[in-house]
């Protein structure tokens, strides 16, 4: 099966990867073992208890975050699935209003209308500007529509409520997607900034329809039936970065002191640099990062908080691998780089003069 | 890996996501992770899960044509889903020991989320009814902290005593979850009682005694003059929900 996968010719790093979870779980396994067994013989000893205290605190963190962030993971990939069953793009770019500006402000706002997060955003802004809608507009939508859409508001407010963090989170995307966007409207050359469309993208993008006649379930039940296999697809290609995500966030939380965090954390600048960092490297599905935020908002500043939910849905490493099939690699320089000095700027001056 | 056992395996580990979430909204555990006004949603998604697992089991035998083309990747995204199904039935499950509060430190204010302006709810209970959260939530909001002075109190918490303590001092602390445990927060009232010295670190207590008002870095605290403490069991629902 290995010699079918054509990543397998890069080399051990990629046939490593599937190894993780296997080493994870026997590591899992092997603590959860000591831990069960220091509850039956009820072993005492400081260096023991410790541990196994850790291990359950481990465990405790993890599937809080996982249980609580699994009904926001599965309603966006319902929402994306609905998207690639229900909807015709040719529609969209009819109904696209002429002037540019205008247009390039509507991109940021598209989301609202097609709940899907970052994983979604990038295959369906690549097939709006295959169908014809202008590039300025399309980069609009795929930077501001995982977090500037229904789902992420609900998950965000459910977080965070009626405070600044809320509203800014929203304020700051659009405004960070419409300038980016703007900026595209001085490049003409759409054949400089992407890549033509190929196939094997389909496969990657779980973009079903391009490898199966879309013409084959006519029917409601078919079409729902579709709708539900999208999304089961999508949910565990997303459901991964999640559970990765998590277990950094428990081992964290569980490991380092709070108090080194916080010597890291309550720099107006250093923070903020922190946390976007981290949110890159984390690359949390924009429904569910929110709750991961909430977990840090003890320990940084407001404005690290923000960095952390207004860039990590941009820009993270799944998404930058998208990034790099779509878009030639200027572009994706471009769209990496733009939206995080936005952030840090915003940011750090909110924590410097608003606070 | 076909496409045909590709799709076994996912309805496998989407029915036990949705049959674990479901057992532990059954048992009450789920309040060991999350807060209690999520648990609706979770139980919504624990259903979704099984019937998601439904069709695509069935789909699985009616993709016979499609039998011999491949899956992409599905064995390691496969892998990393099973991990919080494992963890689950494997550790024990347990509510986050008082012991984290040495990583997470423990905050005298009320937490971001609680931070409500409305104080007449907790005005009318009893005041031997108030938790730590009600208490400290009173201290932060109320204009006239002199009403509490001799106030008699009834709470249960974990020991922690710091160096900023002085000797005769201890913290009674309980975890608030606003979202999940990951956001757990420790809030502690400082009590006052001279025989300190034998209380366990982490281990739970039930304080009673009087509100006295203590200055502490410019800011008027409550502290409890304790009258007695008691070893109790931890309670069944260790956290307090803001």
């Amino acid at each position: 099966m290995v010699k079918q996968n054509p990543a397998s010719a890069q080399g051990w790093t990629v046939r490593l990867i599937p190894q993780i979870p296997l080493v994870i779980l026997a590591g899992v396994i092997t603590l959860a073992g000591l831990a069960r067994l220091q509850q039956i013989f009820n072993w005492q000893g400081d260096l023991l208890l410790g541990l196994t205290d850790g291990i359950a605190n481990f465990s405790a963190v993890f599937l809080g975050i996982f249980i609580e962030a699994a009904p926001y993971l599965l309603l966006g990939t319902l929402a994306s699935g609905l998207v690639e069953v229900f909807f015709s793009a040719e529609e969209l770019v009819r109904l696209l209003p002429r002037g540019r500006f205008l247009a390039v402000g509507l991109g940021g706002l598209l989301g609202l209308f097609f709940p899907v997060c970052e994983c979604g955003s990038i295959p369906l802004a690549r097939r709006l500007m295959s169908k014809g809608i202008p590039v300025p507009v399309g980069i609009a939508f795929l930077l501001a529509a995982p977090v500037i859409n229904p789902i992420v508001i609900a998950s965000t407010f459910a977080a965070f409520g009626n405070t600044p963090i809320f509203w800014l989170r929203f304020a700051l995307t659009l405004l960070i997607a419409v300038g980016v966007g703007l900026l595209f409207l001085f490049e003409t050359d759409m054949s400089r900034i992407i890549r033509p469309m190929n196939v094997d993208l389909a496969h990657s993008f779980h973009l079903h329809d391009e490898h199966e006649p879309k013409n084959s379930p006519s029917s409601w039940k078919g079409k729902l039936k579709r709708v539900m296999i999208i999304a089961a697809d999508e949910f565990f290609e997303m459901g991964r970065f999640l559970v990765i995500g998590a277990l950094l966030a428990a081992l964290m939380q569980t490991v380092i002191p709070q108090s080194w965090l916080l010597s890291l954390g309550q720099g107006p600048i250093l923070s903020v640099i922190v946390l976007s960092l981290l949110a890159v490297l984390l690359s949390i599905c924009s429904t569910v990062d929110s709750f991961i935020a909430l977990a840090f908002s003890n320990t940084f500043s407001a404005g690290a908080i923000l960095a952390f939910l207004v860039y990590g849905p941009m820009v993270d490493i799944k998404a930058t691998l998208m990034f790099l099939r779509v878009f030639k690699r200027k572009t994706v320089l471009i769209l990496i780089v733009l939206p995080w000095l936005f952030t840090l700027v915003a940011s750090a001056a909110i924590n410097l003069w608003v606070r | 890996m076909t496409l045909r056992t590709g799709r076994s395996f996912q309805a496998l580990i989407l029915a036990l996501l949705g049959l674990f979430l479901l057992s532990r909204i059954w048992s009450g555990t789920v309040l060991f992770y999350i807060n209690q006004r999520f648990v609706f949603l979770v139980f919504l998604a624990g259903l979704g899960f099984v019937i998601l697992a439904q069709v695509l089991y069935t789909e699985r035998l009616s993709s016979q044509n499609s039998e011999g083309s491949p899956m992409n990747d599905s064995k390691s995204t496969l892998g990393w889903l099973a991990i919080p199904i494992l963890i689950g039935l494997l550790v024990p499950a347990r509510p986050l020991s008082p012991s984290a509060v040495v990583k997470r430190g423990i905050s005298l204010d009320a937490p971001i989320s609680a931070r409500i302006e409305d104080t007449a709810n907790l005005l009318s209970l009893s005041p031997t009814e108030r938790t730590v959260l009600d208490w400290i939530r009173l201290f932060s909001f109320s204009e006239n902290l002199q009403q509490f002075v001799g106030q008699p109190v009834d709470v249960t918490g974990f020991v922690f005593s710091d160096g900023r303590l002085s000797e005769n001092q201890f913290m009674v602390g309980r975890f608030t979850i606003t979202c999940c445990v990951a956001d757990a927060t420790a809030l502690g009232m400082i009590a006052e009682y001279p025989k300190v010295i034998g209380l366990k670190q982490h281990s739970w207590v039930r304080v009673q005694g009087k509100i006295d008002l203590l200055e502490r870095d410019g800011r008027l605290l409550p502290i409890i003059r304790a009258e007695s403490v008691e070893a109790v069991a931890p309670p069944e629902q260790p956290y307090l929900f803001p």
